[in-house]
């Protein structure tokens, strides 16, 4: 299951960076696909993206609320947050484990051997303090004289962003480098920041700033796909949170807002049977590795 | 109980459902037909190609120079 998931990672970082002519281009691709938004945290002006963001699109619709409202188009991101939301309602965060290409680069690099370290528990609310301003709030509050607000999160924050586009435009049209100011050095002084951070730390962006895991993890407890604990077979052994991608507690309880359902618990790490998922009310348990009983290994 | 083997795993399907638990399970599928609402009205009200517009173009907010 673990090499399988690797597997779909790479192929959907590769579906969602299928543009392979930009090198000639020197463009990105702007056919008809980018009408769609990718499910993962992949940044449109990316030369090879092929989808858009969400995130970048839920904030570039609502910094333009008040001229579209003014000119009778009533644009207010429904069929975006109608897309996470049909997805979150289906699968909660799973796409953070499965399809996101930054989520991806964060496992890879926090594979370099070195000593791991936990990030304070109450940095893990900080996403939903920067989803509801520089997503929501800041884009259609902050306003020019002509009512056009900004894209705060991708101005100011998205790693990715300055990863998978800023980096790169900036060899494949030169011209820009002009325009470089503090605003990029500041993108690029958090890329660098988190970029330490994922060698020490257990996916530190999606756990601490990501707003896109923040708007799925509030359906993990209520998605028709969702996982079970079962606290009578747990015994508390905490190897599903020595393996766990994103350090969730999972024998603290199931669907926790940072679990990711990558199934590593699930399918590895627990011997115990302790922790099943769900489908659509039908409940699938593993079958039990190591035993069933809690005396069989020490606290 | 039957099994499943899937991505070279097996399962053990139990099929197991409490009343409590199914009734509560009706929510996801409240939320999936009202984020389904959601989206038709988006594309109704045309912001496909609202996001479309926006998607490619460069982004100097993304590069971080604008």
């Amino acid at each position: 299951m673990w090499n399988l998931r690797r597997w779909v990672q790479g192929v959907a970082t590769l579906v969602s960076n299928a543009y392979l002519l930009f090198p000639f281009t020197r463009n990105i691709y702007q056919g008809r696909l980018k009408s769609m938004c990718v499910p993962g945290l992949n940044c449109y002006s990316c030369p090879a993206a092929t989808g858009a963001c969400p995130l970048g699109s839920i904030q570039s619709i609502l910094s333009t609320v008040r001229p579209s409202f003014s000119s009778g188009r009533y644009h207010i991101s429904l069929y975006v947050l109608g897309m996470l939301g049909l997805v979150g309602s289906l699968v909660g965060r799973m796409p953070c484990a499965w399809v996101c290409p930054f989520g991806l680069m964060q496992e890879l690099i926090h594979k370099i051997p070195s000593r791991k370290f936990e990030i304070p528990q109450a940095l893990i609310y900080v996403k939903y303090l920067i989803l509801a301003l520089f997503i929501f709030l800041l884009p259609v509050l902050v306003v020019d004289q002509f009512g056009y607000g900004m894209t705060w999160f991708c101005k100011y924050i998205c790693p990715a962003g300055t990863l998978e586009a800023g980096i790169p435009m900036m060899f494949l049209q030169p011209s820009l480098r002009e325009l470089i100011g503090i605003l990029y050095y500041n993108k690029l002084i958090i890329l660098v920041v988190f970029l330490i951070l994922m060698v020490f730390i257990r996916r530190p962006f999606c756990r601490s700033a990501c707003p896109l895991g923040a708007i799925y993890s509030l359906f993990n407890k209520v998605s028709i796909f969702r996982m079970v604990h079962d606290p009578d077979a747990c015994v508390l052994c905490k190897q599903c949170y020595r393996d766990c991608p994103m350090g969730v507690r999972f024998y603290e309880g199931a669907n926790q807002v940072d679990c990711i359902r990558c199934l590593k618990c699930y399918q590895e790490s627990c011997q115990y049977g302790a922790i099943s998922i769900e489908v659509a009310g039908i409940l699938v348990r593993p079958v039990p590795k190591g035993g069933e009983k809690k005396e069989e290994i020490p606290a | 109980m039957p099994s499943l083997t899937k991505v070279g795993c097996s399962f053990i399907l139990t099929g197991k459902t409490d009343m409590k638990n199914t009734k509560s399970r009706k929510t996801p599928f409240l939320l999936l037909l009202l984020f389904l609402v959601l989206l038709l009205v988006g594309i109704n009200v045309g912001e496909v190609s609202a996001v479309w517009e926006k998607a490619v173009r460069i982004c100097f907010s993304c590069i971080g120079i604008g």
